[in-house]
């Protein structure tokens, strides 16, 4: 997985390409860890993410949990392919906010 | 391996393969270390009929080789990867099948991601929890996830786990890819992970599985999985062993049709299949098919159309079982359920021999809409399917769930059912469309008695430590031997002598109600041995409903049975303490009949609904 990452005033997005599995977990805990005491608003762009697994699935949830924890807002942006069937069959929307265009 | 002289077979270095010279040639492959990028020569392996890709850390790879060989079931290519687990581990081989699939075939964006989603999940789980034997709790946090990262690191650092095999075989058909991965787990019980129908539980990568494939099957006791994909209106293709006793599964929901066919996995069914609105023809069922298990999520318009359609195929016998479920109550299949499955699919009938026995039935149906119909629908399908049933016994009651296993050689047809709605449409089934039939009615707590002549119905007390049904079963088993059994006197005579002989000495007070009535006279007796008080409920014009103490409704027989004088609901207890009571129904506390007369009365009961062919008293 590759991760970009890019800041304002407001917000914090992090660009996820590639793939998100088991496999990635340490480098996304290296994110997780950094919002322990994020208060801006936390975005996961997932619009070159190739492929999700249920691993990534438990990782994007635990983020939530972080970022709710400390009172802040996550937003998961424009899932593609099979990225996007996976939150179709998980219905993930339910527990956390995924739009489809630049917000 | 030079000097290998068939020209349909190369065998090249992984890094010189080109593309195939003939449609039927097959590649093998095989390496020590893993290529940088494997795609580079995955792509070639397309135009084979099929190949074989093997890394040689893998051990005893030779023997299993060769059972690799036999596995072939795809119309177009099939391929066969034996890996070690540490380099299954280590490279993206999901990633690498789906792009074998979307370059060499012309698979839909569809098919390939859920292909990759199945997959991915599948490859995971053989790999950590199959070889390597590593656990994922269920409840993650950053701190699990670390802990399983370095156990599985640990166990790939052992070369005994490392070099473990795992087995993927793809199978390409029109339309459709199959996915087989065998792993050196022990398995997995699918009713351990799979507990509810419920589309929020996506803990587990089995869950994204479920909601992915078109059919999964698993061995019941080793690491051995197989899913299949199909583009909608692909022909499915009969790969099953037409040998063994196998099932068909009919319902619209993949998710639901996964579940079924996994628990029933569990019970070792390694033959399941799917039947959809769209499977076009039901002539790939086998002719071994047992049970027909049709799930009514699916449309009743459309069931009735199958099973009309079944009746102008060849002549497939097969095994209605019926369950009705409803979704959105996130219906829970729990174990009662399959234990029921289980007992049709393993009752003592040998299914190759439908002709010679006799057993139909019709599972549990609660109270939906257009629950005439479909009763009345399923009821004639069954006797369409089993003419030679002669009658049904119904179990169940007005309230609650029945339960009782009869086991019985006489053309029975067996019938659960829910609710008193369901109850009074069989019976009205039974009364308009086969007279001739004898239903026969077991109830738990409170029994009505269908307005035919030729009714037996059976009550035992409790106390004897027998299931009702049990002891009835033995008593009627043992007055069909009596040839004298058209003597109802005499009969129970035989009652009450095997009765003593089977109710336990201790019990001294005995209440054993058995009628049993014939087209003459119809009257009904009951027999008891010791003391008992009798109770008639009435109910007045007003509607009030009241419990007496009955006195002169009974005409005592020769051999101590007694025979009930009028027709009316009654009730038999034990206990003979009291000369006079009168119980107001109204007033008395319970939600339901019988809870009302438990409470009432404050002792030991049984009901008995007597009815006559005609109405009044018997002289």
């Amino acid at each position: 997985m590759q991760i970009d990452r890019q800041e304002s005033k407001e917000s914090i997005v992090f660009s996820l390409k590639e793939k998100l599995s088991f496999k990635d977990h340490t480098l996304f805990n290296e994110i997780v860890s950094s919002l322990e005491t994020e208060k801006r608003r936390i975005v996961f762009d997932l619009s070159k993410l190739e492929m999700i697994d249920s691993a990534g699935i438990g990782m994007l949830f635990l983020a939530q949990k972080i970022v709710s924890r400390n009172g802040g807002t996550m937003t998961i942006r424009n899932p593609q392919g099979q990225v996007k069937r996976v939150f179709d069959i998980t219905s993930i929307d339910r527990q956390i906010k995924v739009v489809t265009s630049e917000e | 391996m030079a000097g290998f002289k068939d020209p349909d077979v190369r065998i090249v270095p992984f890094d010189a393969l080109s593309p195939a010279g003939s449609p039927s040639a097959c590649a093998v492959v095989a390496f020590v270390d893993p290529p940088e990028d494997p795609s580079k020569f995955l792509a070639p392996l397309a135009s084979y009929r099929s190949f074989l890709l093997v890394d040689l850390a893998a051990n005893d790879w030779p023997g299993l080789a060769a059972r690799v060989r036999n596995a072939r079931h795809a119309k177009i290519c099939d391929g066969h990867l034996i890996l070690s687990t540490k380099i299954a581990y280590t490279l993206e081989w999901t990633a690498l099948l789906s792009a074998f699939l979307d370059d060499g075939f012309s698979f839909s964006t569809e098919i390939l991601e859920r292909f990759q989603i199945a997959a991915q999940e599948l490859v995971t789980n053989a790999i950590i929890h199959g070889n390597l034997q590593v656990e994922i709790p269920a409840e993650k946090d950053a701190d699990v996830f670390a802990r399983v990262f370095s156990e599985v690191e640990d166990a790939l650092s052992d070369a005994a786990h490392a070099q473990k095999p795992l087995f993927i075989s793809l199978g390409i058909g029109p339309g459709r890819v199959d996915l087989s991965i065998e792993d050196q787990g022990p398995g997995f019980k699918f009713s351990h992970f799979v507990e509810k129908y419920n589309d929020q539980a996506f803990i587990k990568g089995l869950d994204y599985v479920l909601h992915t494939v078109d059919s999964f099957r698993k061995a019941s006791h080793k690491g051995n999985v197989s899913i299949r994909l199909k583009e909608k209106g692909a022909e499915p293709e009969d790969t099953f062993d037409v040998q063994s006793q196998s099932v068909a599964i009919m319902s619209a929901s993949k998710v639901l049709y996964n579940i079924i066919n996994g628990h029933l996995t569990d019970l070792g069914y390694a033959n399941i299949q799917r039947i959809t609105a769209d499977t076009p023809s039901l002539e790939s069922l086998p002719a071994s098919t047992a049970a027909l298990i049709i799930l009514s999520d699916i449309p009743f318009e459309n069931v009735k159309d199958r099973l009309s359609r079944m009746r102008t195929a060849s002549n497939k016998q097969v095994y209605p079982v019926l369950y009705q479920i409803d979704e959105k109550s996130g219906h829970e299949f729990d174990d009662d359920f399959f234990e029921y499955v289980n007992e049709i699919l393993h009752s003592p009938v040998n299914f190759n021999e439908f002709a010679s026995r006799l057993k139909v039935q019709l599972g549990m149906f609660q109270a939906k809409e257009n629950l005439h119909e479909k009763l009345d629908f399923y009821l004639s399908e069954l006797e369409r399917v089993r003419p030679e049933v002669q009658r049904y016994e119904i179990f169940g009651s007005e309230t609650i769930g029945g339960n009782g296993v009869r086991n019985d050689t006489q053309a029975p047809a067996k019938i659960h059912y829910y609710g008193s709605q369901t109850r009074e449409i069989i019976a009205d089934h039974i009364h308009t469309k086969k007279p001739e039939f004898s239903p026969e009615w077991y109830f738990q707590s409170f029994p009505t008695i269908a307005d035919n002549p030729h009714f037996a119905a059976g009550i035992a007390f409790r106390e004897t430590g027998m299931t009702p049904i049990l002891l009835i079963s033995r008593l009627a088993a043992e007055m069909r031997t009596r040839t004298d059994i058209c003597d109802p006197d005499a009969a129970f005579a035989a009652i009450k002598t095997l009765a003593s002989s089977i109710l336990p000495a201790h019990i001294d007070r005995k209440v054993l109600v058995l009628g049993l009535s014939d087209a003459q006279d119809g009257h009904v007796c009951f027999w008891t041995s010791g003391p008992f008080s009798l109770f008639r409920i009435v109910t007045s014009d007003s509607g009030t409903t009241r419990i007496t103490k009955e006195g002169v409704g009974i005409v005592p027989c020769a051999n101590g049975a007694q025979r009930f004088k009028r027709p009316g609901l009654y009730l038999i207890s034990p206990e003979d303490d009291f000369e006079e009571i009168f119980v107001d129904m109204e007033a008395a506390p319970g939600k339901d009949l019988p809870e009302k007369i438990h409470n009432a009365l404050g002792l030991p009961f049984f009901a008995l609904d007597v009815h006559f062919p005609e109405d009044g008293d018997l002289s």
